[in-house]
């Protein structure tokens, strides 16, 4: 009966921890009032890109939203940049052909 | 001695009827004028008349016509100044002054050619309605100057951005390289790549700075034909120095790709063989 009992405790354990973990839930230290004794991983700089600074396709009036980022330089973070710039470049090219379509207009 | 009055006598006569025949031709020929002319000024004055309607045809035909292109200029240029007013707002690398001042600009000529656009609606003469939509081109110089001009200013303000983002990115790859050089790996190739980035990076920045300096001062001619022929030159001058700048921030992005990848390859990160591919 001790058995069973402790197969059926086991198993809910671990459905309830896989329920949190699929779930997103917060750390377990926040839970249970305790303070995190984690040591933190390295992630990349979060970037600080306002709104609507994308890749999106040329259009007339994209705007120029981008904050630079101050630090990181982790491969992820560097591809982050890259990003950034290209998204930049893409709206480099949209502000040079209105230039080009008002000079050639006249 | 009475031959020579006799004489004189027939001479007289014949003078006399030589007169006479002549006032008749005269008077023959001035009651004809008399017709002719009236008959003449009366087919002129048919003709003008005639010129006069086929004008006026022409001008009801012509009216709405030209009313109809001015109207659909106005609106081209109206929606481009729209354009340019969306992008001024997000122009970041210049004062809030600076951008208020463009944005002024570009809402004038919006409001002129609006009131420029009612006025030509309810023109009902052609040469009028001629005249005010020349003045569409000689008045408000949309495409001549402050289109090119307020997108050259924005297309600097891109490079400024653009160029500090590289800049950080510089800055970040630098300490990376310095890194793997310090574990002992070799870094010659990598440091090629980052100086050369910097001076693309270093140029762009000149080239934007002389374009933005170039086209900010400039004015409307105010039908100044040497001052349009200056405007034109700076603005092409200009164009030039962003083009320039845009081929230096090419070529600095595809350092960036290689710099990035030699670190990926340094760390392990990647195999020499992925570099092919990307």
């Amino acid at each position: 009966m001790k058995k069973i009992i402790l197969a059926i405790l086991i198993i809910v354990v671990l459905g309830l921890a896989g329920w949190w973990y699929v779930s997103g839930q917060p750390p377990l230290s926040s839970l249970f009032g305790q303070s995190s004794n984690t040591v933190p991983t390295q992630a990349p700089a979060p970037l600080t890109v306002t709104s609507t600074a994308t890749a999106t396709p040329a259009v007339p009036g994209t705007p120029n939203t981008v904050t630079i980022p101050l630090t990181g330089s982790s491969d992820a973070a560097l591809d982050q940049y890259t990003g950034n710039v290209d998204a930049q470049m893409s709206g480099l090219t949209t502000d040079n052909a209105s230039a080009d379509a008002g000079l050639n207009a006249q | 001695m009475l031959s020579r009055l006799h004489t004189l006598a027939t001479n007289f006569t014949s003078m006399n009827h030589h007169i006479k025949q002549i006032s008749i031709a005269v008077l023959l020929a001035s009651m004809s004028l008399l017709l002719v002319v009236p008959a003449y000024a009366l087919a002129g004055a048919a003709s003008s008349t005639k010129e006069a309607d086929r004008a006026a045809e022409k001008a009801a035909v012509q009216l709405p016509l030209v009313i109809q292109k001015g109207d659909a200029d106005i609106a081209a240029r109206i929606t481009s100044l729209n354009d340019l007013n969306t992008r001024t707002l997000s122009i970041k690398n210049i004062s809030d002054t600076e951008r208020q001042t463009l944005t002024t600009v570009v809402q004038q000529n919006i409001d002129g050619l609006t009131a420029l656009k009612s006025k030509i609606d309810a023109d009902t003469d052609l040469p009028t309605a001629q005249d005010d939509t020349k003045s569409i081109f000689t008045t408000f110089r949309i495409y001549a100057l402050v289109i090119p001009q307020g997108w050259i200013l924005a297309s600097t303000d891109r490079v400024t951005t653009i160029t500090d983002l590289m800049t950080n990115i510089a800055s970040q790859v630098q300490s990376r390289i310095a890194t793997e050089q310090g574990n002992g790996k070799d870094v010659t190739a990598l440091t090629a790549a980052l100086t050369d980035m910097n001076a693309k990076i270093a140029d762009a920045k000149t080239q934007s700075t002389a374009a933005q300096s170039g086209v900010s001062v400039l004015v409307p001619d105010g039908g100044d034909k040497t001052v349009a022929a200056a405007n034109h030159t700076a603005l092409i001058t200009a164009r030039t120095a962003i083009k320039t700048a845009t081929t230096d921030l090419q070529a600095a992005r595809k350092d960036i790709t290689t710099l990035i990848q030699g670190l990926k390859m340094l760390d392990g990160t990647i195999q020499a063989s992925s570099t092919a591919t990307h």
